[in-house]
């Protein structure tokens, strides 16, 4: 998995490349922990499955998406 | 019919071999890449704790057996750890607020949405639990 960072500001832009699983969740948020300092906005670019994985667990009523 | 299995040491460094012996079969059967997706999510739940918690603190191995039958797959999952019915506990209530959440759950809720049928059993001290996916394009369970 490979993770891109573009910070603009205060929104961040993380580009998510490849698979999110149990091997590669540690990294993803390890990045989450540090790079979201003094965002406001967040947009996760990634495998259109991640949606319908945010939707089945309930964090569509959580977080806001557009 | 067409069965194929796969034993192997139960440790989460040996997922990717397990989902690779998964996909080889799913291929096979012509599975469309979003079920593919789905069945690869309930096969990492369900091995990754059986790596981390069956045979702890001890190592042990799993057997997992891909059954193609027609236009559906089961796969099942055989360990002779400590026996623990993963069906039994109430699912996270999903409605919650992030602050009231609970830890954990959400694996096996999202293995229970995205199967047609999940079963577990204790047989021969050994637990055996079964996924169940029809696999037919257009027909999906789909997750909404």
């Amino acid at each position: 998995m490979n993770i891109t960072e573009n910070r603009n500001d205060n929104t961040l832009t993380l580009l998510i490349e490849g698979r999110i699983d149990t091997a590669t969740a540690p990294k993803l948020e390890q990045v989450m922990q540090t790079a979201l300092d003094g965002v406001t906005e967040l947009f996760l670019d990634a495998n259109a499955d991640l949606m319908e994985i945010f939707e089945v667990t309930g964090f569509t009523e959580i977080l806001t998406f557009a | 019919m067409c069965m194929k299995e796969l034993t192997i040491n139960a440790r989460t460094e040996e997922l990717d071999a397990v989902l690779q012996f998964v996909d080889v079969q799913l291929e096979a059967m012509d599975c469309p890449p979003k079920v593919q997706m789905q069945i690869d999510l309930a096969v990492e739940e369900i091995f990754v704790n059986i790596a981390n918690y069956a045979y702890r603190p001890g190592t042990g191995t799993a057997t997992i057996r891909v059954d193609a039958e027609g236009s559906s797959v089961s796969i099942t999952f055989i360990d002779s750890g400590i026996p623990y019915d993963p069906l039994k506990k109430d699912d996270p209530d999903i409605s919650l607020p992030a602050e009231q959440r609970q830890l954990g759950g959400l694996g096996i809720l999202l293995v229970k949405k995205t199967m047609d049928d999940v079963r577990y059993d204790y047989v021969n001290a050994c637990k055996v639990l079964t996924i169940v996916k029809v696999i037919e394009t257009g027909k999906q369970k789909g997750l909404t």
